[in-house]
């Protein structure tokens, strides 16, 4: 078996990283600058670089993911990447014709020092830039964070660089999407249309990352946020940043630069986290919660109280990024079952905190760890410690399944060996009667394959 | 049909078959133009998939965690045996590393996963960060040997340094340092080294076992289904047989220059270029005609089972038209003996032989 290398004994590492339960930054900020209309993510490095992360997010979505490169040289690593980058804007201007082009540094270009606001700035008074297009840049180093803050540094350069304030304050409110999939984007959205408040949701991938097959190739799909939209959030009445890592620091932009006030909810997966965010959103924008909304709520609550016998006391090792584990081990308490082990690469403190404080209130003996060396290598050694009956991560969480022969759940980033997620919704009460019935059918499809004959059950 | 315009400075890159027209070489193995949308990798993701089959040693990525991450278990090469290879290894390079250097890190590191896994060798792949902060692997890579005592290997695979292929070199490069450093007591005079091919899908498995079966001792597969003590004793095989040419040809010519080991290129796609393999291999056995004897008995065996399958997609086929897009050329001679019209091929690093196999009647490129 392919992890049968992993030891039981756990010991303290002082470099070392085995089999890592994070990414580096650009490849979250090339999945962020996808969610904006007719922009095209640029990665100013080495042309490895683009191509990983492009074929990583091709092989989550199975679809084309475009993006442009600066393809550094040993020229370009010496004498700083300036050049490329002014070339680069523009070859995709005349050739790819985006509206936006959005750059994200890489750990080259930031080591040698390449500074992206003054290079974009040249490219504008040089005229590289056509009238009415636009360049945005998020600063990504690849050894700091992870893809997610490498998401959050790009939400907040979107923020920062098309809002604009007219002076007339906007009846709309903002919602900030931390890292979450197409199929969630527009479950959000519905749930505003239900609500009847008006919003601008940025980023956008859902009719980018999920768009439907018409016959014809475009280059820039019909979803993501417009520049007309990115402009008003300054005008906007408030902002709902959804995830404190993922989506948060764009909020504080927009409150420094256009007063726009802010909360930060969690994302809404679950059952609790999605009443936060429905309440929230019925207070701000003074609306009442349809009836339409409060019966999906009831349909979830419905099921959870009819199959919690099955999943009660069930032992869940998890692993993934901060703002949706937090939601998910918290819904997985609503349902009564014991997160064991929780683990994720990226690192913060702020995330520390707030999954220390939602554990020790409700679960204090659960193995955490963020940052470096929390690795799934550190998470498979704790899951032969304290086995588990069920595992909850992204696709490579399959070689642990298998090695430790436990029902797995694929949930997070990446997923290459299934589909779904960007499909299905897993936030707000229908995401969560989705996840309800993910855990069930593992657990229970376990419980049939290895019950006795005469405890193998037609009604269960 | 809409016209799409050929990104300046690439026309060379792809040219149309007209006839009585003048047909230029194609342009390849050159960095991306920057601002391309490019599936193009990096130096290090060159060496990364040639080194990584070998499956008893550790494969460590120096660099920030995207490098390792992105290429962990890249390409599914199997193993008989130990899986060390699918694992992932990393530095994790923090900004702290990355101003103060990484070769504490590196160090350490490299210690750590030597007393867990207990491997036969370890590879270390330096990134373009790497690169460009200046730590000395090479002394790193020193002290460790000294106080482990098995082989560790730099490999020089710095991102930005050139295309792939630099990075196959660069893979060929730390290969070479091994290869002589085992003992070739007992090894036949019939023998050879399987260079690039790597076992992918078990292909490695199938192809040893038809020389097996034609009475030749395989020393050593570069490096599917790898194994160091093997790679080390690579010089006592008596003929390379190259497959893929483009990462491995440059190692053949210097086992050929230090240990006069000639080689030959072949082909394992499509049956015409299978069954040429083996008979080529077999040529170079004169003086023992029973080889070539068994790899006609081979051949015909296998063509046997083949052939009636075969005619049902053929006359599926016949007279289409296709259009092929590959990363590398090999894959459109799988192609050879269908009933296919080539249409249209594009890759990133061919070869002047390679050229030239591609014009051929059938085929436009």
């Amino acid at each position: 078996m392919l992890l049968r290398h992993t030891s039981k004994e756990v010991k303290e590492r002082e470099g070392l990283t085995i089999n890592p339960a994070k990414t580096c930054q650009p490849i979250g900020a090339m999945y962020a600058a996808l969610g904006i209309h007719g922009c095209l993510p640029h990665s100013h490095g080495s042309q490895g670089c683009c191509s990983y992360h492009r074929s990583t997010l091709t092989r989550h979505y199975k679809e084309p993911v475009m993006a442009a490169t600066s393809s550094f040289t040993e020229g370009a690593s010496v004498f700083g990447g300036q050049a490329n980058l002014l070339a680069a804007i523009e070859t995709i201007f005349s050739v790819y014709e985006p509206d936006i082009i959005a750059v994200h540094s890489t750990c080259l270009s930031e080591t040698i020092g390449d500074d992206l606001q003054q290079i974009t700035r040249k490219a504008r008074d040089d005229g590289k830039i056509p009238e009415g297009k636009h360049v945005i840049f998020a600063s990504t180093p690849s050894f700091i964070g992870s893809h997610v803050t490498g998401y959050a540094n790009m939400v907040t350069g979107i923020a920062e660089q098309f809002s604009v304030s007219t002076g007339t304050k906007k009846n709309q409110i903002n919602i900030i999407a931390g890292w979450m999939e197409p199929s969630d984007m527009r479950e959000i959205k519905l749930l505003s249309k239900k609500l009847g408040v008006k919003i601008v949701l940025f980023p956008d991938t859902s009719n980018v990352l999920d768009a439907p097959q018409t016959g014809k190739h475009v280059f820039y799909p019909k979803g993501g946020t417009t520049i007309p939209e990115l402009q008003s959030t300054g005008d906007s009445l408030f902002s709902l940043a959804l995830g404190s890592i993922s989506a948060e620091p764009a909020a504080i932009a927009l409150e420094k630069k256009h007063k726009v006030a802010f909360e930060t909810l969690d994302i809404p997966i679950g059952l609790t986290a999605t009443d936060r965010f429905i309440m929230k959103m019925s207070e701000v924008a003074n609306v009442s919660v349809p009836d339409e909304i409060t019966d999906e709520r009831g349909r979830l609550v419905d099921v959870m109280a009819d199959m919690e016998q099955y999943l009660y006391g069930k032992r869940v090792a998890l692993f993934g990024d901060p703002d949706q584990l937090l939601p998910l081990t918290e819904f997985l308490l609503d349902l009564n079952m014991k997160p064991v082990h929780i683990v994720s690469g990226t690192p913060g403190q702020r995330f520390e905190k707030q999954m220390r404080q939602l554990l020790d209130a409700r679960s204090p003996e659960t193995n955490f760890r963020n940052g470096l060396q929390a690795d799934m290598f550190l998470l498979h050694q704790w899951m032969k410690n304290e086995p588990v009956d069920l595992l909850i991560g992204n696709t490579y969480g399959k070689y642990m399944a298998r090695d430790e022969d436990v029902p797995f759940i694929r949930f997070g980033f990446p997923i290459l060996d299934r589909i779904g997620h960007s499909y299905f919704p897993n936030v707000g009460y229908s995401g969560a009667l989705r996840l309800v019935e993910k855990l069930l059918s593992a657990i229970m499809d376990r419980q049939d394959r290895d019950a006795l004959e005469e405890k193998f059950e037609l009604v269960m | 049909m809409e016209q799409i315009t050929i990104l300046e400075g690439r026309e060379n890159h792809l040219f149309e078959k007209k006839t009585g027209a003048v047909q230029p070489d194609i342009s390849c193995d050159t960095s991306s133009l920057s601002g391309s949308v490019s599936q193009r990798a990096c130096v290090f993701c060159g060496s990364r998939v040639v080194l990584y089959p070998v499956a008893d040693a550790i494969h460590l990525v120096h660099g920030p965690i995207g490098c390792a991450a992105y290429t962990w278990d890249i390409r599914g090469a199997v193993s008989s045996g130990p899986e060390l290879h699918r694992l992932s290894f990393s530095t994790d390079l923090q900004e702290m590393d990355v101003i103060y250097g990484g070769e504490k890190k590196l160090y350490h590191s490299l210690i750590e996963l030597i007393e867990q896994y207990k491997p036969k060798a370890a590879f270390i792949y330096s990134t373009c960060i790497v690169g460009l902060i200046g730590d000395d692997i090479e002394a790193v890579c020193r002290k460790v040997a000294n106080e482990t005592g098995i082989p560790v290997l730099p490999v020089h695979s710095e991102g930005f340094k050139g295309t792939k292929k630099d990075g196959y070199k660069a893979a060929c490069h730390a290969l070479m340092k091994l290869i002589g450093t085992g003992d070739t007591d007992g090894i036949s005079k019939y023998s050879i080294n399987i260079l690039g091919e790597f076992n992918l899908a078990g292909e490695a498995w199938i192809i040893r076992k038809y020389y097996e079966k034609m009475g030749i001792e395989v020393v050593s597969t570069l490096t599917g289904d790898g194994r160091i003590d093997a790679v080390k004793r690579a010089h006592g095989a008596s003929l390379n047989v190259v497959q893929c040419s483009g990462s491995m040809t440059w190692l053949a010519k210097e086992m050929e220059e230090k240990y006069g080991i000639p080689y030959i290129r072949v082909s394992y796609f499509g049956i015409e270029d299978m069954s040429k393999s083996l008979y080529d291999v077999a040529k170079e056995f004169p003086e023992r005609p029973e080889i070539m004897e068994a790899a006609k008995q081979i051949v015909s065996e296998e063509v046997k089972q083949l052939y009636p399958s075969l005619q049902k997609f053929k006359k599926a086929l016949t007279g289409k038209k296709a259009a092929i897009y590959v990363r590398c050329i090999q894959d459109i001679f799988t192609h050879q003996g269908t009933p296919f019209h080539r249409h249209v091929g594009s890759t990133c690093r061919i070869t002047d032989r390679q050229q030239g196999r591609l014009r051929t009647p059938q085929g436009d490129v």
